[in-house]
Order: structure tokens, then sequence, then C-alpha cells
């Protein structure tokens, strides 16, 4: 068995990750995603005996292997392409992208997660109606472009809402250092801009929880591990605040009522790994507000040494699939994320040069 | 700000000197925050790939 991780060797979670599962003796390759370079080329060989082959950066997916689709990056086209071609080639790239990614959960092999219940799943009005119908509180959620309804969205009486993108985007100024980077933030019906504005971009409307504190769960199969996000500035949203170090986390334990919630949401898509977001209000009540099935989970070991997340992944992902086994069982046969950062710098995963190219996340200011 | 901006963009919130120098730091980060890695890719919860 060997684990396929589907992203760049230098993202954030693979380098750790890869050589803690190498450090216990696994065999751990990657695929930064299709491309035209030998690493990064694909072949899906369908037999007339149905020994389908699929093979991904010079590696052949086998029976038994575990496949962690973690963040490939999107296709990259071979430059020397005729320009008149290129349309049509970064097209091609895709469909078979895609066609590679869908085929690799129909294999005898263990997906984390099925690209097809990833795509489903990151869809936010989707995860919010499933959470709420697996009897999640869920907020009152509006994600629209047309200003009436925006507009009797805030119309409610006595409400207090926020305001959030589906994405994440950074605006960076030319020639300058400063940055905007989208954030939560709230917004009263007063500060609503004209109905012009307000169809330049769709966005999330959702009624304010008044929380307590926030929690970050990570879900690993059964194993459902939840922090307490104290942060210490109180920001609306916590996530900027984490970079600075002005949050801690604390674990906590999960509601018996909220681990049955969250893992019959976890069947239900078809998911067995991802990280939630909940608030908690002065009740004790949890309020679920998203899941990233690829969120990030190691920048919890550096705000609590004991949360040892990265043995416990490592754990999870070399158990057979389904296992129950608790995942504490095996995480001492792992190395910590501490003993990665304390390497020294050039042992580890240097960042890799990108090809230049519009990055849809990324835009400049004049 | 120019009134014929996104409505994200005007909630969005400018970076420290602090923060910049996180996002264009030469190591990758581990936090879930939404900032640029040195290799230039997006580090934050949203999987934006091939999503």
């Amino acid at each position: 068995m060997k684990i396929i991780i589907l992203a760049a060797e230098d993202d954030n979670h693979t380098a750790p990750i890869k050589w803690a599962l190498e450090k216990a003796g696994y065999t751990v390759v990657c695929w930064t995603g299709l491309g035209w370079t030998e690493q990064q080329q694909a072949s899906v060989l369908l037999n007339q005996d149905e020994k389908d082959i699929i093979t991904i950066g010079g590696h052949t997916v086998d029976t038994g292997d575990v496949v962690w689709i973690r963040r490939p990056e999107p296709p990259v086209t071979n430059p020397n392409t005729s320009a008149v071609d290129k349309k049509f080639a970064s097209v091609e790239y895709r469909a078979f992208f895609h066609s590679t990614l869908f085929m690799l959960q129909t294999l005898p092999v263990w997906c984390i997660n099925p690209f097809s219940a990833a795509r489903l799943i990151n869809q936010k009005p989707v995860q919010l109606r499933v959470a709420r119908k697996c009897g999640m509180k869920t907020p009152a959620t509006l994600m629209s472009n047309a200003p009436q309804d925006v507009r009797q969205f805030f119309s409610r009486p006595g409400s207090r809402n926020i305001c959030k993108g589906f994405t994440p985007h950074i605006w960076q100024k030319e020639g300058f250092t400063s940055v905007a980077i989208t954030e939560t933030f709230e917004l009263t019906s007063e500060q609503l801009p004209s109905d012009e504005v307000l169809t330049y971009a769709p966005a999330i409307y959702q009624e304010r929880i008044p929380k307590e504190f926030d929690v970050r769960m990570v879900l690993m199969g059964n194993n459902i591990y939840s922090y307490a996000l104290n942060n210490t500035k109180k920001a609306l949203d916590w996530r900027q605040d984490a970079t600075l170090g002005h949050v801690t986390a604390e674990k906590i334990e999960t509601p018996p009522e909220i681990v049955k919630s969250v893992l019959a949401f976890a069947q239900q898509f078809g998911i067995c790994f991802g990280s939630l977001d909940f608030g908690v209000d002065a009740h004790g009540q949890w309020w679920f507000l998203e899941i990233n099935e690829e969120g990030q989970f190691l920048w919890l070991d550096q705000f609590n040494r004991e949360a040892r997340l990265m043995e416990k992944f490592c754990a999870f992902i070399t158990a057979p699939q389904g296992s129950t086994v608790p995942l504490e069982d095996r995480e001492h046969l792992f190395p910590s994320l501490q003993e990665y950062e304390d390497m020294p710098t050039e042992q580890k995963v240097q960042p890799i040069p990108r090809p230049n190219r519009e990055e849809p996340f990324l835009s400049n200011e004049a | 700000m120019n009134n014929n901006r996104v409505l994200i963009r005007r909630g969005a919130r400018n970076l420290s000197e602090q923060e910049v120098a996180q996002v264009n730091g030469g190591t990758p980060h581990t936090t879930t925050a939404c900032t640029l890695s040195a290799a230039k890719t997006l580090d934050g919860d949203v999987f934006l790939g091939e999503c």
C-alpha cells in the first residue's frame, strides 16, 4: 500500500505529513495535478478484462492505495501549444483532469475524500441544508445577487447580520506591499450599497450568531476532535487573528448530539475527513457555520501542542478504511509537527516555483 | 473607496505590516488564515483548485 497525495510537495500540510509518514516507513508519492511535464502527466487505460489502470505522475494507482485529494492544482497546458489551440487544449486538460479524479473513486482505493463528495460538500448552501437536516442548528442565510431579496433579508425585525464571500480573495495595491483580504464583516440595512452594487457579485448574508466562542472541529472517520478558539481580540472572524497568534485552541468535549449529527452529515455526503466550524452561544448551543473538507488543521498543533493532529491524521490514513481502532493507539508511530518545524530549513521542502499565470484569488488595484 | 466596488471588497480587511510580512514570508504557513504563501498559492481553508 502506498499513499498518494494529490498536492504539490510544498503544500503546507503535504510537506510535514509526507515527511512524517516516510519517517514511519510508509511509501508516499505526490502528484501536483495534471500538467504537460512528465511529472504531471496522467493516463487512464480501460481494458477489456476490467483491469483498468490509472497512472498519475508516473505512479500506478494500485489496489489498496490511499489517495488523499489534498489540493491538486489546476491543469497546466504546454506553453508551446499553438495560440489558436490554447483554449481547446485548456478545456481538454480540465475535462481529463476531472475524469481522472472521478475515476479514482471507482477503483479499489480509499479516497480521502471521494472527488464527487468533495465537489458537492463544498457548496455552501448544500452543506447548511444537510447540516440542518442532520439535526444541527444553522443560522438564517441568504445567498443572493438579487437586491430586493437582500433588502428583505435585512429587514427581518431585530436581526443582526454578517456578510461574507463564497471564496477568499486578495487585493494587492500595485507597487505597494499593502494587501486587503476578504473577511466576514457585520452589515446593517443602512450600510447596504445601491442595488447596482449588490449585483456586482453575489454574497452570503447570514444571521449573526451571538457566539461566546468559536469551535474548530476536525473529523477523521468516526473520530471527532473539537477545539474552542478563544479569540483575545474578539474579532468576528478568528481566521485572520490566528495568523498573528491572537487565538488559543483548547480541546473541548463535543456534545453527544453534535457527534451524532456530524457523523450522519459526513455519511450523507460520503466524506470521512474535514474541518468544521461552529459558533457556541451563551446557552451552550452549537451552531454549524461551515465545513471545508480540505480545510487547514495543522495550525491547531501549533496553537495546542497536545492536539497532535498530525500524528492522528497519519494514523488515520494508514489504518484500514473504516477502522474503529482509536487513532490515539497508533499516533505514537509518527513524529510530530514540532519535530518537523525544528528541522533546519534546508532539510524541509522549499517553495516550488510556479509558472506565471493569472490567479483567480488575486487582484491588483491601481 | 470607490462606490463602484463589490460589497465584499468594502468589508475586506487591510492587513497590518506584520501580516503582510507573513504573506510574503519565506516558509509555508500552516495557519488557517487566508494568505499567500511564498510559492504564491493560497493558504486557506477553501480549496480553490479544481472544485
